[in-house]
């Protein structure tokens, strides 16, 4: 018998699961969003429960989910840094509703609202099962299930350019599950296991006796270029923009602040307690990603300096952050890994906040999204605008905000490894191209355009867009103080990842 | 329309600057019309036209070669990869462990299936079928909010073309595909039937009798016109069917996993048949929704 605290991660996944299903046979689409969104509440409590007992327990636990003990039935694994990524991914989601609230109501039919909220409850589900699950096919399973409900958020808001941007991100993503799903076939061939458990040690007995060497590279690199390629690391972005610009305003929260982060997460796992650090660096995967990480915090930026479309800007610039992650990663160093997880929440955090507040700003200018048809209109929702600037600021890495600390530990991780100059270096270049983007947004926000610019822009406006939107300022609320907590009480916070990355 | 570059003075400049070179294309439903800026000089239609032309040829001329390329290297690799895999069938391969080896001796004795694969699909590793089931019914979800009608993606012109081609079959029946399916139709319901309850201890299951079961499902809706099966499995008989499955299904299951989990004693002996009989529903409905919404754009 376990203690009761152990059953929670498992009723968590379960309690989405169902909320899913009966979702699917509402009629009415408020009924759905109401049951969705106190399911995610929930589970972050319960998340939270677990990331108590874990902590101050300084444990962490496999659950069986069956009746079968590990190698031969499917398990879970729950340490603190689960349930502190469990607890963000879940109260995340739930901003991301409240803060897309009118927008969702707005973009998708009314017909259609219950088979979303079918795809956030799935989403959820399969996050959460992604974060916990021991077992690596198990992991395959939710891999399908979150492609199928990321991509059929963005279809949700149903027009051509969202239509061929759903494509585009099928594509890549089933290219990217596929890819997985080979490594893993040939991943089981050679060590005869699914399990996370026994697959380490047959990695190590693989390692000391020379065998499979060219398999084992093979299905290792096969894993982690399929969960690059789903989680938009630099090469393989091409998808991200239109998929996350385009998208109703909570599909677009979601989809760059959780669903990235749940195919890194899975890889952090596979890293820690199958393939082990050193195997990556000895077989040059972390230079790899190194590399890429760098290219895209450049790259990924040069693209958002020359978007006008505001959600567009927003999706490169996550480009570039998901490039810092897997810079963290690529250093090889726990020192790395654990700024990684501290960028998750930070990016986890401001994302949303900033699409949120980006789909509010649009909606008081008549639904415009250029930056230039959005000049002055922070006024007309001084909320949105301080969420846009607060969450700008934590992305150049102002000190107070979640965004400086994450740089700071990149930094100092840097430091220990032998290619300290050249993260140095792209770190400060892609804190300058940062400032290239966002500067002139929040000036462009900020600033009155001309009177006459100002009425014809405001001749689009719904008048029930300016009425205050309060789910949405609550939302606000929560992620802007999300970002300074990050920001200001790091220490707790990087004790619980640093406790969660030695359980994990 | 060629515009003498404007003298600027720095104010107007960072503006120019914060604001963007020029309009871009705003692809949102709400846009109304394009503003243009006066100020800025942007290539003419032709003039862009032509340029991502070219660009395009540039792409497509070079795209088969790169991609032929990138196709073949993979092919290498992975072929060098499979010649120095453990080969086929040798006794003492890494697949050959206490793992395979305990599913085949007390597969019976533990979950109480004879058949070896539901006993692992259904209970060794019953979580990883559920999060299959789910599968299957997100992806009909998913067909739902791309085809079912609704007023953006079906016009009146839709409606009535299928209103024609739907009288023109009803004029036009098909006698042989009648006649046999009257007889194949029930044969396929039994035999779905059959695979459904016995999966437990022959081949068959979940998986394969709801493909059955789907399958005699778009026949009857071919041969006898779709109104007939839609008089019996109306949407919301469809939608409660589909739910009620997984639901089962996830019931099922989440105790089971409760109870393992816990070491309580095991209450559920006969679960894997009516995991089955649940899967079957999910699954049969998954393929008769495709079918339907893919050819008609309803339930």
């Amino acid at each position: 018998m376990h203690p009761y605290m152990e059953n929670l991660p498992f009723l968590t996944i379960f309690l989405s699961m169902i909320a899913g299903i009966i979702c699917g046979a509402l009629h009415k689409g408020r009924t759905a969003y109401q049951l969705t969104l106190v399911v995610a509440l929930i589970n972050a409590v319960c998340s939270g429960l677990v990331l108590e007992y874990t902590y101050l327990g300084d444990l962490s636990f496999d659950y069986l989910m069956g009746r079968f003990s590990i190698p031969f039935g499917n398990a879970i694994r729950c340490g603190p840094l689960q349930a502190l990524f469990a607890t963000a991914f879940c109260l995340i989601t739930a901003m991301a509703l409240l803060g897309g609230e009118r927008d969702l109501f707005h973009d998708i039919l009314p017909e259609k609202l219950n088979l979303y909220f079918v795809m956030v409850n799935l989403l959820q589900a399969s996050l959460l099962a992604l974060t916990y699950t021991n077992d690596l096919f198990t992991g395959y399973v939710f891999i399908e299930i979150c492609t199928i409900s990321s991509c059929a958020l963005v279809m949700a808001k149903d027009n051509g350019p969202n239509l061929v941007a759903t494509i585009r991100y099928l594509f890549m993503s089933l290219l990217g599950s596929g890819m997985f799903l080979i490594g893993v076939a040939f991943f089981m061939g050679i060590t005869g296991h699914l399990l996370m458990p026994p697959q380490a040690q047959a990695v190590l007995a693989l390692r000391a006796s020379e065998a499979y060497r060219l398999p084992l590279t093979v299905s290792v690199g096969l894993i982690v270029a399929g969960l690059g390629v789903k989680s938009a690391m630099f090469p393989f972005h091409t998808w991200l923009p239109g998929a996350h610009g385009g998208a109703t305003t909570a599909s677009s929260a979601m989809l760059s602040g959780l669903v990235l982060k749940g195919y890194i997460v899975l890889l952090m796992a596979l890293t820690v307690r199958v393939f082990s650090l050193e195997l990556l660096v000895e077989l040059g995967i972390t230079n790899m990603l190194f590399i890429f990480g760098l290219l895209g915090m450049a790259f990924g930026s040069i693209k958002a300096m020359r978007e006008q479309h505001i959600k567009r800007m927003l999706a490169y610039s996550s480009v570039a952050q998901i490039g810092y992650i897997y810079m963290g990663l690529g250093l090889g160093t726990s020192a790395g890994m654990v700024a990684s997880c501290f960028h998750i929440l930070v990016h986890a955090c401001c994302k949303p906040l900033l699409f949120c507040c980006a789909g509010r700003l649009s909606a008081v200018t008549g639904h415009h999204k250029s930056l230039r048809n959005l000049r002055g209109s922070a006024y007309r929702d001084i909320a949105a605008g301080i969420g846009f600037t607060v969450g700008a600021l934590s992305m150049l890495g102002i000190p107070l905000f979640g965004g400086f600390v994450s740089k700071l530990y990149f930094s100092s991780a840097s430091l220990s490894t032998n290619r300290t100059a050249l993260a140095l270096l792209t770190i400060s270049l892609s804190t300058v191209l940062n400032a290239l983007y966002y500067v002139p947004a929040l000036l462009s926000i900020w600033i009155r355009p001309p009177a006459e610019e100002e009425t014809t822009i405001l001749a689009d406006v719904r008048t029930e867009d300016l009425a205050v939107d309060t789910p949405f300022r609550s939302a606000a609320v929560v992620l802007t103080a999300g970002v300074f907590v990050l920001g200001i009480f790091y220490h707790s916070i990087l004790d619980i990842i640093e406790a969660g990355v030695r359980l994990f | 329309m060629a515009e003498k570059p404007v003298k600027k003075n720095w104010r107007q400049r960072l503006t120019a600057w914060v604001d963007g070179e020029r309009e871009f294309k705003d692809r949102s439903l709400f846009v109304m019309e394009q503003r243009s800026s006066v100020t800025f000089r942007r290539p003419t239609e032709e003039e862009h036209e032509r340029r991502e032309k070219h660009r395009l040829r540039w792409f497509l001329n070079r795209y088969p070669i790169g991609a032929g390329l990138l196709g073949l290297t993979l092919v290498a690799v992975l072929m060098a990869v499979v010649l120095t895999m453990p080969p086929f069938g040798q006794p003492d391969n890494p697949m050959h462990n206490e793992v395979a080896q305990r599913y085949l001796e007390r597969g019976y004795e533990e979950t109480g299936a004879e058949n070896i694969v539901t006993a692992m699909i259904l209970n060794y590793r019953g979580f990883d079928t559920l999060g299959e089931s789910c599968v299957l019914f997100l992806a009909v979800a998913a067909v739902m909010i791309l085809v079912l009608q609704d007023k953006k993606n079906t016009n009146k012109q839709d409606l009535a073309q299928r209103a024609r081609e739907d009288t023109l079959l009803k004029s036009h029946q098909d006698t042989i595909l009648k006649q046999a399916a009257r007889i194949l139709v029930p044969v396929l319901f039994l035999f779905a039937i059959y695979m459904l309850l016995n999966g437990e201890r022959s081949p068959g299951g979940g998986f394969s009798g709801g493909t059955v079961l789907g399958a005699g499902l778009i026949l009857s809706s071919l041969a006898f016109g779709a109104g007939r099966v839609q008089a019996l499995l109306t949407r919301r008989v469809y939608s409660a069917v589909r739910t009620f499955g997984l639901l089962l299904y996830a019931g099922l299951y989440g105790v089971n996993i409760f109870l393992g989990a816990n070491g309580l004693p095991n209450y559920l002996t006969g679960m894997t048949m009516l995991i089955d009989l649940a899967v079957g529903l999910v699954v049969a409905c998954t393929i008769y929704g495709f079918f339907a919404l893919f050819s008609r754009g309803e339930l």
